[in-house]
């Protein structure tokens, strides 16, 4: 087991640990990461699967991942213990292994989401700009937010996420005069239920990104509180995803919601108050991309983390040419929008989910053997 | 040394952040399009039209605008392509054009009657597909050619699309995501306006306007017929939109009475009669006195009910002609099918899913109407003769 090093007296690469966020900030991480992803084209594929009772698949997933997450997390005792060893000093085979498995899970999730992002901005806001330009000017962006650090990424987060949950709970009565609740209908079929099982499946691995909790526990003020703090963030990510997903079917109805790119954004450009408050798609994408941004920031962050730890080098040596790496492969490794719409559906149901339950396995094993 | 050579990175690599936008389009490079009308040609290919405003010509007496002609016949222009498809129509329109068509701002989606006839299912699937385009766009159909009603002109708005908006909103607004929705649902067809050339009523003055006043029943997405002037309201009873409408009526050989509908509701009661659906539609109608020709004293209980009687079998009719013509081509208008879908669906999955139309035939259909008049400001006074 590997010796508690004091790091806060440390040099160059001492500086991780001295950057603590509140239980609070946590809570907000995990809600804008679990959320801002997930919005964008994620309803398609929910409708097209469980139909009008898509928006019960993120309810259903909330319990399943919390749960997960909170047997991961173990006992707050053990996890206070495991807080002052875990990734400290030179990793042993163990914290490499789940490292390794950690750093590509979050590369991948970096990847599909700059692309996520290039590919929307293309499509309803830039169409002409090239996707490399846009892939270049993402990734300054992302690297500067990544480079600046933990605490400014959660101060940025909470202040943007704050606003992007209250738009969304003001969709309901925005949208009211358009809405159709026989949409809804019918709703108690049993026909529905396997439909709602592969709907919750392709939400799980989005939902189990929350796993990145682990990698910042040394960073938490109250350690004690991390468990609650991270089942609090998947609630209010999951509640927020349901609403939007069932104000979508109210609105549109399954049909159209599973055949559009981006539902979302087909959604919000119904809100007509009256005719002076009838464009308002722009202003809410503009209230949602900074959340994005502070997502992907913090994914590229996470990556950083798992490449510099128990490193003693300066911990952002590395934060540019990954951030530029990451932005070309975003483009690079799918060749149109239709591959990475299918890779962020299909693959990464398996490949995020397998990954996640290995990481969670490690690190069980990890907090028995402390 | 190192330092200066960092700065310098810094500041090449900001001027990369400094260069133009590849999406930055002046204003005055794009022409903002209203309303689109659809045609089919004879030969089966298709012809867009566009009308689009003329910036210069939008002011009020004595302003100058720069750029743009200044249209002899108007503040806007309408303009149209060909094709063999609905994109290749815009781009033929558009190599005539010196500004880029832009679709953001269209609101108005008007359908040609032959096309309408054959199917519109391209149409809303183009507004779906293109990004610019917005799903709530209101869906028209025109009789006859969609081109030239986009050319006739409106004397109350300066612009035919922006009248033909209006008019919408007040009729039945139906916008493009809702006519897409019906068309999908099981169990129910969707209903759009009608605008048709009308000739002006001023005595001196020759020319046509536009006119909205029927409605084109839907079967999927091609148009099955168009009400006639009785089933015209009924369309606005069976979708709630009859408020600050009016109805008017018969009471006896002295004159008619004209009521002012300002809340009106529907519900739809389904029960089985010898193994068939049957329904009961119930409309709640109630409404203010307009206008009093007969000049009876509603003050009288009597005559009261007997006016409410009236009122409401002048609705019955209404609706029962509506529903009779639309069952027998097998469009179900009210959507009882819908209802079957939405609250019966193991029955209607096992018996009625297949050939609704035949069933709405059979259909047995109640209509019943609960009638008040809330309000009389003045009764009238009989002026002697």
């Amino acid at each position: 087991m590997a010796e508690p090093v004091n790091w806060q007296s440390g040099k160059n690469g001492g500086e991780i640990l001295t950057e603590k966020i509140s239980s609070f900030q946590l809570s907000i991480l995990v809600a804008n990461f679990l959320f801002t992803g997930v919005i964008i084209s994620l309803p398609q594929v929910l409708a097209e699967s469980s139909n009008q009772v898509s928006w019960l698949s993120p309810l259903v997933v909330l319990g399943v991942i919390s749960g997960f997450l909170w047997l991961v997390v173990g006992k707050t005792k053990q996890l206070q213990r495991l807080s002052k060893t875990f990734l400290l000093g030179k990793p042993t085979k163990l914290e490499r292994v789940f490292l390794v498995c950690f750093g590509i899970l979050f590369i991948t999730a970096a990847i599909r989401d700059l692309r996520a992002l290039i590919d929307f901005v293309a499509t309803v806001l830039l169409p002409t700009t090239p996707i490399d330009v846009m892939s270049i000017l993402a990734g300054f962006i992302v690297i500067y937010m990544a480079a600046a650090g933990l605490e400014v990424i959660a101060r940025v987060t909470v202040i943007q996420f704050i606003t992007l949950a209250a738009v969304i709970i003001a969709l309901p009565f925005m949208l009211m005069n358009g809405m159709e609740l026989g949409n809804f209908q019918p709703i108690m079929d049993v026909d529905l239920l396997p439909g709602l099982a592969k709907s919750s499946f392709l939400l799980l691995s989005w939902a189990g990104e929350a796993i990145f909790i682990l990698i910042l526990i040394q960073n938490l003020d109250d350690v004690a509180g991390a468990k609650k703090a991270t089942v609090r963030g998947i609630v209010v990510a999951m509640c927020l995803f349901a609403l939007v997903v069932a104000v979508e079917v109210a609105v549109l109805g399954v049909d159209i919601v599973s055949v559009s790119s981006y539902p979302s954004l087909q959604m919000i450009q119904q809100i007509n108050l009256t005719d002076f408050l009838d464009r308002l798609d722009l202003v809410i994408v503009t209230i949602w991309i900074p959340c994005f941004i502070a997502k992907i920031a913090l994914d590229v962050y996470l990556v950083n983390r798992c490449l510099t730890s128990g490193k003693k080098q300066p911990n952002n040596i590395i934060i540019i040419p990954l951030g530029i790496a990451l932005a070309h492969l975003s483009v690079l490794l799918f060749r149109n929008n239709t591959e990475h719409i299918e890779f962020s559906f299909y693959t990464w149901a398996v490949w995020g989910l397998a990954l996640e339950l290995l990481i969670g396995i490690i690190f069980i094993i990890r907090r028995k053997i402390s | 040394m190192r330092r200066t050579s960092l700065l310098l990175l810094a500041l090449i690599l900001s001027s990369t952040l400094l260069t133009a936008c590849w999406d930055r389009v002046e204003v005055n490079d794009l022409a903002y399009v209203l309303a689109t009308g659809f045609d089919k040609e004879e030969d089966g290919t298709y012809r867009v039209s566009v009308q689009v405003p003329l910036p210069s010509s939008l002011g009020g007496a004595g302003s100058s605008g720069g750029g743009g002609g200044t249209g002899e016949d108007g503040p806007y222009f309408v303009d149209s392509g060909s094709g063999r498809n609905i994109r290749e129509s815009n781009d033929d329109l558009q190599a005539r054009m010196s500004r880029k068509l832009y679709f953001a701002h269209r609101r108005v989606v008007i359908v040609g009657e032959k096309m309408a006839k054959e199917g519109m299912g391209e149409i809303l699937n183009t507004i779906l597909i293109q990004p610019q385009s917005r799903l709530s766009s209101f869906i028209i159909m025109s009789k006859g050619e969609a081109l030239e009603v986009l050319n006739l002109k409106n004397r109350l708005e300066q612009l035919p699309g922006e009248a033909i908006r209006e008019m919408a909103k007040t009729s039945l607004e139906m916008r493009a995501h809702e006519v897409l929705q019906d068309i999908k649902r099981p169990g129910k067809e969707g209903v759009i306006p009608v605008i048709e050339k009308s000739d002006k009523q001023v005595k001196g003055e020759s020319g046509q306007e536009i006119k909205m006043q029927s409605f084109a029943i839907l079967l999927g997405d091609k148009v099955n017929f168009i009400t006639n002037e009785k089933e015209s309201p009924a369309v606005l009873w069976l979708h709630n939109r009859m408020r600050g409408k009016s109805i008017t009526f018969p009471y006896s050989e002295e004159g008619e009475i004209t009521l002012r509908i300002i809340q009106d509701k529907v519900t739809k009661d389904f029960r089985m009669v010898n193994g068939k659906p049957a329904f009961t539609v119930k409309i709640k109608a109630t409404s203010t006195l307009m206008e009093n020709e007969p000049y009876i004293s509603l003050d009288d209980p009597k005559i009261y009910k007997k006016v409410i009687k009236k009122m409401e079998e002048e609705i019955t009719n209404q609706v029962e002609e509506l529903l009779n013509h639309a069952h027998a081509e097998g469009s179900d208008i009210a959507g009882f099918g819908w209802y079957l879908y939405r609250n019966h669906n193991p029955t209607w999955d096992e018996k009625w899913k297949d050939d609704w139309s035949a069933h709405l035939k059979d259909l047995e259909v109640k209509v019943e109407i609960e009638g008040e008049i809330q309000r009389m400001t003045n009764t009238g006074m009989k002026v002697k003769e």
